[in-house]
C-alpha cells in the first residue's frame, strides 16, 4: 500500500503553505531527517516544499533559500548560503592563495579563470562551513609511517609501510584540510622565500610558475608508477604516469624538507583538487561564478533531459544550474498528476 | 536489549537480492519477511527529484555507505601491511533502501556459457598445464543453461533494454553473436545510441568484430512489468551512475521488486540498523541475527532462515564474525572455505583519442549509451599462442560525463602539465573532443587473494574490519598487454587526430576508481572440501542461512555482475518457496 496521503495535495492546497523565510531548505530538511524520512509529516513538509509550477522561485517564497528543492535526505547537504566574505582565510592567505590560482588556472574578466570564478571563495567555505563539502573519510588511527630503507625507521604506533608503495593505499592522512591548508600556504610562502626572497604572491609569474612545477613533481614522484620496485622488469608501467620527472630529486628533497610537516605535491594535489571543484561544481557551493567554469567546458549544467537526436547532433542549451530546475515527477502546484513512485509502507527506521 | 516476534525470513541488506527474494516468495505465500537495513529510507520521488548536483552525488558519493562508521582495509599481498581504505576509490558499495542497485550503471548482462565451466574450458582446449599454479579458478556448480530461464525473467522484471544476438539458436544481426543461447529477445529496445558509439560501431565493422549496443537496466521507452509497475522511458539526462534516477527508468528494488514485496504486508524493511552478527545454537543452526538500530539500542530478530544479501564484502565479513561454539571461526567456515577466491574487475580504458573538429556530446546519456564487442572477451578468441587466459568485453566511452570527476586526467598524455595556461584552454577547447576505449575484463582467483577479518582495524560497533588481499597477477597483464593493442586499433579506426595509449597494467591501487565488483570469497560450488554453499546460496554447514550476490562466484568473468546477481536470486527465491520450507534446515 502507498501512503498515499502523504502527497496528493491539490494546487489549492499548495499555495497557502510557501515556506516562511525562518524555514530554510535545511531546516527543513534536518527536522525531516529528525522526524524520520517518510512519515505523514515528512511527506506533508515535503510537498510544502516543492517549486511552484507558475515560477522558479514560487510565489512570495524568497530566492535562495525557499526554492523548495529537495535533496535526498543523507549528508551532506549543500550549503544554505555562501558570503561573499571570507571566514577561514585571513587576507594574506586570501592573496597567496588566488596567486597560486592565477597560476594553475589563468585568466581575466574576459576569459574568467580560477580566480574570477571564485575558487578562492569555494575554498575558503569549504574549510569554514566543511559539511556540505566534505569527502567521506574514516578518520581513526593507527596511521601509516613511511620508510625507505627498514621499517623500524618509522615511530611506534604507526603502520610500518615502504614509501614506494603508499600511493597504492590512498588517503592516508590525519591531517583535517584546514589544518593542510592553514600549514601549506605558510610552507609555500617559506618555500618561495627560500627559493627566491621574497612572498609567493610578490613573485613574477614565471616564478610562481617554477615553484608549482616542483610541488607538481613532487606529487608525480611520490605516486609515480614507475617507481615500483621488488616486483620485477615487468611492473613498468605507463599507466597514469607523466613520464619524466623534470625537477631533480635534490630540488624535491629540499621542497620537502622547507614543507616540514606537509607534503609539498599533497598539498599541490589537494589545491588543484579544490579548484577543479570550485570551477566546476555548482554554484550553490560558493564557485563556479556565472557559471564561467561549465561555460568554459561546454557543459549545460544541470538538464532535466536530452533527446536522442541531441545526442547525435548536439545542442545549443545554455548552461543551467540546480537550483530552480523544476521537479520532474509530477505532483506539484499547477498541475500534473500524482507521483507514481512514492513511499510504500512497511519500511522505517529499526 | 529488544527480542522480536520470529519471522519466516531475515536479511542482512535491504537491496538487490533482499527485494527480488521479498517479491517472489512472499506474494503466493503466507509467509513473513524482515530486512534490516544499514542506510536510510529512499524512493524515487522525492528523495530523487532534485538530484542534479555532481559535487555532492558523483563526487561526494552521497549513496555509498557510510565510511567514516566502518570501512574495509587492503594490502596487496599478505607480506605487506594493510590499511583502511579511507575515502572512496575502487569501489563503491551503496547503502539505503535498494543498495547499491539505486545508483549503479545498470549494464545487465547474462554470463557466457563457458563463464561457468571456466577450469574445464581451458583445460580441455589449451591443457590443464597453461592454468598457473597459484590460479584457483574452478567451474561453477550450475550453467549457462541453469539460469536461462532466470536470466530471462530478471530482464522481463527489469524491462532490460537491448538486442538479441542468439535467439533460440538463431544468430541475429547487430545482436552479441557470443552470447548463449536465449529463449526471448530483451523486451525492450535498445537505448538511444550516442554518437562516440556509432562511431566505435562503424570502426569496429570496419575490422570485422561484431559490435552490439550494450544490454541495460534502463528503460529505453515506457515499460509495465508483470507486477504492475508502470515506468518512464531514460530521459538521457547525464546524472546517472552514483544517482538515484528520478524518473525510475533505471531499474532498482524500489522501481520493481519493492512494491509488489510491501504490498503483501508482510515484508518489513528497518532502516538505520546495523547487524552484528548472525545468532546460532549449539546444534549450529542459525536462530536469527542481533542488531543495533540508529539509536544505538540493540535487537534480536529471530528468523527461520537468514540470508546475507548485503554486498559482496560486508556478506563475507558477517559469516566470519558469527562465530559460535559450534563454527568457532565463523559460519561456512568450518572448512576454511570462506574468503577463498576473492576476485574483482580489469577496467580500464587503455586507448584514448583527441578530435579536434568533432564534439560528441558525453555529457548526455548515461552510462549505457554505447556500443560493445565480445570478440575479446573471454575464450572467444583463441589463446593457443597467448599468453594468459580470459579476456574483455571492449566498449566506447558512454555518457554522463561532468566536469568535476572527468577533467583531473582527461587531458594526461596530450599536454604536459595538468594545470596552467595550456590545460585550461585545451580543457576548454576539448573537454567534449576526448574519448576512450575501455575494457572489462574477467579476474581469476589466485591463493594469494583472498578476504579476512583484519587483526588491527574495528569499526565503530568494535567489529573487526574486512582484510582484502588483492593484486593483479602476470595473467591479467599479459592480457591487458593484448586488449590494449586491441583497443588501439579500434580507436585508430576512429580516425582521431591524437592518441594516447597505456600499454601496461600498473598495480592495482585502491585509490583510483575501477569498478564496484568485489566478487567471491563465499563461492558456491559441488562440494563442500571447495566452497561455502551449495548452488542455491545455502551454507553447507548451516543450511538454513543463505548468501546472495556476487560473494558466490567462484570468479569473476568479463561482464558486470548484477545480471547474475539477479537470476541466482531468483533462483533461490524459488527453491526457499517451493521446497526449503517443506524439509527447513534441509540442504537443497
Amino acid at each position: 500500500m502507498t501512503t498515499e496521503e502523504t502527497s496528493t495535495d491539490g494546487p489549492e492546497s499548495e499555495s497557502g503553505r510557501q515556506p516562511g523565510p525562518a524555514l530554510t531548505r535545511r531546516s527543513v530538511l534536518k527536522s525531516l531527517s529528525v522526524l524520520g524520512g517518510t512519515s505523514l509529516v515528512g511527506g506533508a513538509a515535503l510537498a510544502a516544499c516543492t517549486p511552484d509550477a507558475t515560477g522558479p522561485a514560487g510565489a512570495g517564497g524568497a530566492a535562495g533559500t525557499d526554492e523548495g528543492v529537495h535533496q535526498p535526505e543523507r549528508s551532506p547537504l549543500p550549503p544554505d548560503e555562501v558570503p561573499d566574505s571570507f571566514r577561514f582565510l585571513v587576507d594574506e592567505e586570501v592573496r597567496l592563495l588566488e596567486a597560486m590560482l592565477s597560476r594553475l588556472v589563468p585568466g581575466d574578466d574576459k576569459d574568467p579563470g580560477a580566480v574570477q570564478m571564485g575558487v578562492a571563495r569555494y575554498i575558503d567555505a569549504k574549510l569554514a562551513d566543511p559539511s556540505p563539502y566534505a569527502e567521506p573519510t574514516y578518520t581513526q588511527g593507527p596511521f601509516a609511517g613511511s620508510y625507505e630503507e627498514a621499517p623500524s625507521e618509522v615511530e611506534e604506533g604507526a603502520v610500518p609501510v615502504a614509501e614506494a608503495q603508499l600511493y597504492r593505499y590512498g588517503y592516508q592522512g590525519s591531517r583535517p584540510p584546514q589544518e593542510l591548508y592553514r600549514l601549506g600556504l605558510a610552507a609555500l610562502d617559506r618555500y618561495a622565500q627560500t627559493r627566491f626572497g621574497r612572498l609567493f604572491a610578490d613573485l613574477d609569474p614565471e616564478r610562481q610558475d617554477g615553484i608549482i612545477v616542483v610541488l607538481d613533481d613532487h606529487q608525480q614522484r611520490s605516486s609515480a608508477a614507475d617507481r615500483i620496485t621488488g616486483e620485477g622488469p615487468d611492473q613498468a608501467t605507463d599507466d597514469g604516469g607523466g613520464g619524466e620527472i623534470a625537477t631533480s630529486d635534490d630540488v624535491l628533497d629540499q621542497a620537502e624538507e622547507v614543507f616540514g610537516t606537509v607534503s609539498p605535491g599533497g598539498f599541490f594535489s589537494m589545491v588543484r583538487a579544490d579548484t577543479i571543484e570550485g570551477m566546476f561544481a555548482d554554484p550553490a557551493y560558493g564557485g563556479n561564478r556565472d557559471l564561467a567554469g561549465w561555460r568554459l567546458v561546454g557543459w549545460p549544467g544541470a538538464q532535466r533531459s536530452y533527446s536522442p537526436e541531441e545526442m547525435l547532433q548536439g545542442t545549443d542549451r545554455q548552461p543551467r544550474p540546480m537550483h530552480g530546475l523544476p521537479v520532474m515527477n509530477p505532483d506539484r502546484p499547477g498541475g500534473g498528476q500524482r507521483a507514481l513512485e512514492q513511499p510504500h509502507a512497511g519500511v522505517g527506521e529499526g | 536489549m529488544r527480542r522480536h516476534d520470529p519471522v519466516d525470513i531475515v536479511t542482512i541488506g535491504g537491496g538487490m537480492s533482499a527485494s527480488i527474494l521479498a517479491s517472489q516468495l512472499l506474494p503466493p505465500t503466507s509467509l513473513q519477511m524482515v530486512s534490516l537495513e544499514q542506510g536510510p529510507a529512499q524512493w524515487t520521488y522525492p528523495d530523487f527529484a532534485h538530484n542534479h548536483d555532481s559535487l555532492r552525488f558523483r563526487n561526494r558519493y552521497a549513496m555509498m555507505q557510510d565510511i567514516s562508521r566502518t570501512t574495509w582495509t587492503w594490502r596487496p599481498d599478505a607480506r605487506s601491511p594493510s590499511l583502511p581504505y579511507r575515502q572512496f576509490g575502487s569501489f563503491h558499495p551503496g547503502e539505503g533502501l535498494g543498495g547499491s542497485m539505486v545508483h549503479w550503471t545498470a549494464l545487465t548482462w547474462r554470463f557466457l556459457p563457458d563463464d561457468f565451466r571456466y577450469r574445464s574450458v581451458n583445460e580441455e582446449r589449451y591443457g590443464s598445464d597453461r592454468i598457473p599454479a597459484e590460479m584457483t579458478t574452478q567451474d561453477w556448480p550450475v550453467g549457462y543453461e541453469d539460469l536461462e530461464p532466470y536470466y530471462d525473467q530478471l530482464e522481463y522484471d527489469m524491462g532490460v533494454s537491448g538486442t538479441a544476438g542468439n535467439l533460440g539458436g538463431q544468430i541475429l544481426p547487430g545482436g552479441n553473436p557470443f552470447e548463449g543461447e536465449r529463449k526471448s529477445p530483451y523486451p525492450n529496445p535498445p537505448l538511444a545510441r550516442s554518437k562516440f558509439g556509432g562511431r566505435f560501431t562503424e570502426a569496429c565493422g570496419d575490422l570485422d568484430l561484431h559490435p552490439f549496443p550494450t544490454p541495460a537496466g534502463i528503460l529505453s521507452q515506457g515499460y509495465t512489468d508483470r507486477y504492475g509497475n508502470t515506468r518512464a522511458g531514460c530521459l538521457y539526462c547525464g546524472f546517472c551512475t552514483r544517482y538515484g534516477c528520478e524518473v525510475g527508468a533505471k531499474t532498482s528494488p524500489l522501481t520493481t521488486w519493492l512494491p509488489p514485496a510491501l504490498d503483501t504486508g508482510r515484508y518489513e524493511v528497518r532502516t538505520g540498523c546495523r547487524v552484528l552478527r548472525i545468532e546460532t545454537a549449539h546444534d549450529g543452526r542459525a536462530t536469527g541475527v542481533r542488531y543495533v538500530d540508529s539509536r544505538g539500542e540493540e535487537h534480536v530478530q529471530p528468523a527461520e532462515v537468514v540470508v546475507c544479501s548485503a554486498f559482496t564484502l560486508e556478506n563475507v565479513r558477517m559469516l566470519l564474525l558469527s562465530t559460535g561454539s559450534a563454527h568457532p571461526d565463523g559460519i561456512g567456515n568450518d572448512r576454511g572455505q570462506v574468503g577463498r577466491n576473492y576476485t574483482y574487475q580489469l577496467v580500464k580504458s587503455p586507448a584514448k583519442g583527441l578530435w579536434r573538429d568533432e564534439k560528441f556530446n558525453f555529457f548526455m546519456g548515461n552510462g549505457c549509451t554505447n556500443a560493445q564487442v565480445y570478440d575479446y572477451n573471454a575464450d572467444n578468441f583463441d589463446h593457443s599462442s597467448l599468453n594468459f587466459l580470459g579476456g574483455a568485453a571492449i566498449s566506447a566511452d558512454a555518457g554522463q560525463r561532468e566536469p568535476i570527476s572527468s577533467s583531473d586526467a582527461l587531458l594526461d598524455g596530450f599536454v604536459d602539465r595538468q594545470w596552467g595556461a595550456d590545460w585550461k584552454t585545451m580543457l576548454g577547447r576539448s573537454w567534449d573532443r576526448i574519448g576512450s576505449i575501455g575494457i572489462e575484463g574477467d579476474s581469476p582467483a589466485y591463493a594469494g587473494n583472498f578476504l579476512d577479518l583484519d587483526p588491527t582495524y574495528r569499526d565503530e560497533w568494535g567489529l573487526p574490519m574486512l582484510r582484502i588481499t588483492f593484486d593483479w597477477r602476470e595473467n591479467e597483464r599479459n592480457m591487458y598487454r593484448f586488449l590494449a593493442a586491441r583497443c588501439e586499433e579500434i580507436l585508430r579506426a576512429m580516425s582521431p587526430d591524437r592518441v594516447s595509449v597505456s600499454t601496461e597494467l600498473a598495480p592495482y591501487r585502491i585509490d583510483q576508481y575501477q569498478s564496484t565488483h568485489p566478487t567471491g570469497g563465499a563461492i558456491m560450488g559441488r562440494d563442500p572440501s571447495d566452497s561455502v554453499t551449495n548452488s542455491y546460496g545455502q551454507v553447507w554447514d548451516t543450511p538454513n542461512v543463505f548468501v546472495t550476490g556476487a560473494a558466490l562466484y567462484p570468479q569473476n568473468p568479463g561482464a558486470n555482475p548484477s545480471g547474475t546477481v539477479g537470476a541466482l536470486a531468483l533462483r533461490t527465491a524459488e527453491a526457499l518457496r517451493d521446497r526449503y520450507f517443506a524439509h527447513p534446515g534441509e540442504l537443497l
